[in-house]
């Protein structure tokens, strides 16, 4: 049977209810994931201030992992939004951030991704998240996607 | 033009003496893109002891990258090729996984039987080509790899020659949406998917030729793909099933349709003790099946011993599906427009994939012992979906006489309803487990037929895929001894 993994709690102080465009940093959120606590993303050029981070607001969209590409791609949800990746192939795959994974609060390894897997990542910071799945792709060509985080 | 490097070795000894000590195994003569699928350097070569600087030596122009006497590494040497150059690869054991991203280069071992690309359980893909294209891969062996031996996804024209694929995770020599190809003279062994498979491509305009495949979970398979998509003149034996063209949603592009299977030796497969993912589970058993395919050509094979059919036209039911099924317009749509259409998912989530318009003539069957040729369904009337047999020499069938009842390109005067295969059964019926891969039993390997002249011959990029198939030349094979 699938297994969802909620890997982000997106941990929210009380008097950050309703406080948008806080400026905190990602790392500063309080959000957890399986590989590390720094949450990234890119930055839009002369921007010299971190990337604002939003609460969860209970949406959920789901990208599906299928053999060999993700759908929908390019995804575009507002800053809070939970995405739930599904691995619905028949293949394992993985989904790693563009850059360096190790360092990325969020994305999940092929041993926690096989068919009728999910992960879920509560994306609170606006910006662009490149991913691949790396058995299938690279950074760069492949198996590759995109979500996109938007101010609310 | 080829754009000319320093050879790895003296680049190496430059650094070193220039920078300093770096004994971490980084340097020129073992870095290479992708490093992080991309283990230690080829045990035939080393990083020079010495810090002082040997004289310079510079890789001959002449469009041949040779590995390792000019790169210790076959990524290093990828990475410095052009379009048109030739990576040659000296006997040894690689363990490294290759990533390809440069147009019309050929990769190719200097003999198909000592140059091995070994994983090691821990790398994913031998050589994997990413959307470069006219890549020709000739003479190696790849194994132990975790995913595949060697993979081309999204690519324009590709050509596998005399390649080995033995004990690997998923595919042997997988090509996946992806099209103009050519795999010819590979033998495939010991993967729990397919030994050969060729997916989400229509029309893939590629063909397969002089393989074999055994001890797989599939011998090929290709889910999605066709079109100008040929599989002749090899041999497919003791996998779970042999050759197995398939619909599903879960790759893009669907349904399966017009692959043409002529003049193949498909026996035995029925093995029990190969690894398989769940689908060859299923298919155990089979020879030539069809499963959830439209409109495929099966003519002139050699089938026999099997436990349940020889050629098997039958649906592919599917749990939580992506998309509903394709209408019969949608059949036409190409690839390239296909992977652009936002899914319907189906209510409920299950799909029944039919098998629809294939063309089975002129085999020679035996020995299968559930039905030498088999239509089936659940629950769709059997003469609606448009399968036919002519000219084959069979003892067993379902319906009965099946060439009364449904022949080519005539009037059937029989009754599909005499003699109904019990699909279903397969459902509930108890196989044998996958066996691990990476401990599978699998036949030794045996020495394999080396590529002409490999070490003298021009480089072929694969520009000129795939070769023209006579058809109407190819007979029934003979029984082999």
């Amino acid at each position: 049977m699938p297994s969802t993994r909620l890997a982000v709690l997106a941990v929210v102080t009380a008097g950050s209810f309703g406080l948008l465009g806080c400026a905190a940093d990602p790392s500063d959120s309080g959000v957890t994931g399986p590989t590390g606590p720094t949450a990234s993303s890119t930055v839009a050029p002369g921007s010299s201030a971190p990337p604002a981070t939003f609460a969860p607001n209970g949406e959920s969209v789901t990208v599906q992992a299928i053999d060999n590409s993700f759908r929908p791609d390019p995804l575009e949800v507002a800053a809070g939004t939970e995405v739930v990746f599904e691995n619905r192939g028949r293949n394992d795959h993985n989904v790693l951030p563009k850059g360096d994974p190790s360092a990325a609060a969020w994305g999940v390894q092929k041993e926690q991704f096989a068919p009728g897997d999910s992960y879920a990542f509560v994306f609170g910071a606006p910006g662009t998240y490149a991913y691949y799945c790396s058995i299938h792709g690279t950074d760069e060509i492949g198996m590759v996607g995109t979500v996109v985080v938007a101010e609310p | 033009m080829a754009r000319r490097t320093v050879a790895a070795l003296a680049a190496c000894a430059l650094i070193l003496a220039a920078c300093g000590s770096d004994d971490s195994g980084e340097g020129a003569a073992t870095t290479a893109a992708g490093s992080e699928t991309t283990a230690g350097p080829a045990p035939t070569t080393a990083a020079p002891e010495t810090t002082a600087a040997p004289e310079t030596t510079v890789a001959p122009d002449d469009g041949v990258l040779n590995v390792p006497e000019e790169f210790a590494t076959i990524q290093a040497a990828v990475d410095a090729a052009a379009p048109g150059d030739l990576v040659l690869v000296a006997p040894g054991t690689y363990n490294e996984a290759v990533n390809v991203t440069t147009d019309e280069i050929v990769i190719r071992g200097v003999d198909r039987n000592t140059v091995v690309l070994d994983g090691q359980f821990e790398l994913d893909n031998g050589i994997r080509v990413l959307g470069a294209k006219g890549v020709a891969i000739e003479n190696m062996t790849a194994t132990n790899y975790t995913s595949n031996g060697f993979f081309w996804t999204g690519v324009v024209g590709y050509r596998g020659s005399y390649l080995t694929a033995y004990r690997t995770g998923d595919y042997g020599v997988y090509a996946f949406d992806s099209v103009q190809g050519q795999l010819e003279h590979i033998y495939a062994a010991g993967s729990p998917d397919a030994g050969l498979y060729i997916g989400q491509c229509y029309p893939c305009d590629a063909v397969i030729d002089k393989v074999v495949s055994e001890h797989n979970g599939l011998g090929y398979s290709g889910t999605n793909s066709g079109g100008n998509l040929l599989i002749v003149n090899s041999v497919f034996r003791n996998n779970r099933a042999g050759i197995v063209p398939n619909s599903g949603s879960y790759e893009l592009c669907y349904p399966e349709r017009e692959t043409t299977i002529v003049g193949n030796i498909v026996h035995s497969n029925s093995q029990p003790d190969t690894p398989a993912i769940d689908v060859a589970i299923l298919a155990m058993g089979n020879g030539i099946l069809s499963a959830g395919g439209v409109r495929n050509i099966i003519e002139r094979n050699l089938v026999f011993d099997h436990d349940k059919t020889g050629i098997g036209m039958v649906p592919f039911p599917e749990d939580g599906a992506n998309d509903d099924l394709p209408t019969k317009d949608e059949w036409a749509v190409t690839c390239d427009v296909a992977k652009e259409q936002a899914p319907t998912p189906p209510e409920g989530g299950s799909i029944l994939w039919d098998s629809y318009e294939n063309r089975v003539i002129g085999n020679v069957l035996e020995d299968n012992r559930e039905g030498d040729i088999v239509v089936a369904s659940v629950g769709t009337d059997l003469a609606t979906l448009g399968n036919c047999a002519s000219g084959n020499t069979f003892t067993t069938s379902f319906p009965n006489a099946i060439e009364a009842v449904a022949p080519c390109d005539a009037t059937g005067t029989g009754n599909w309803a005499d003699g109904v295969y019990n699909i279903a059964a397969w459902l509930v019926e108890e196989r044998p487990p996958s066996v691990d891969w990476k401990t599978a039993t699998l036949p030794p390997l045996e020495p394999q037929e080396n590529m002409p002249d490999a070490a003298t011959a021009p480089a072929s990029p694969a520009t000129n895929v795939p070769y023209a198939v006579d058809l109407t030349a190819i007979k029934v094979p003979s029984k082999p001894a």
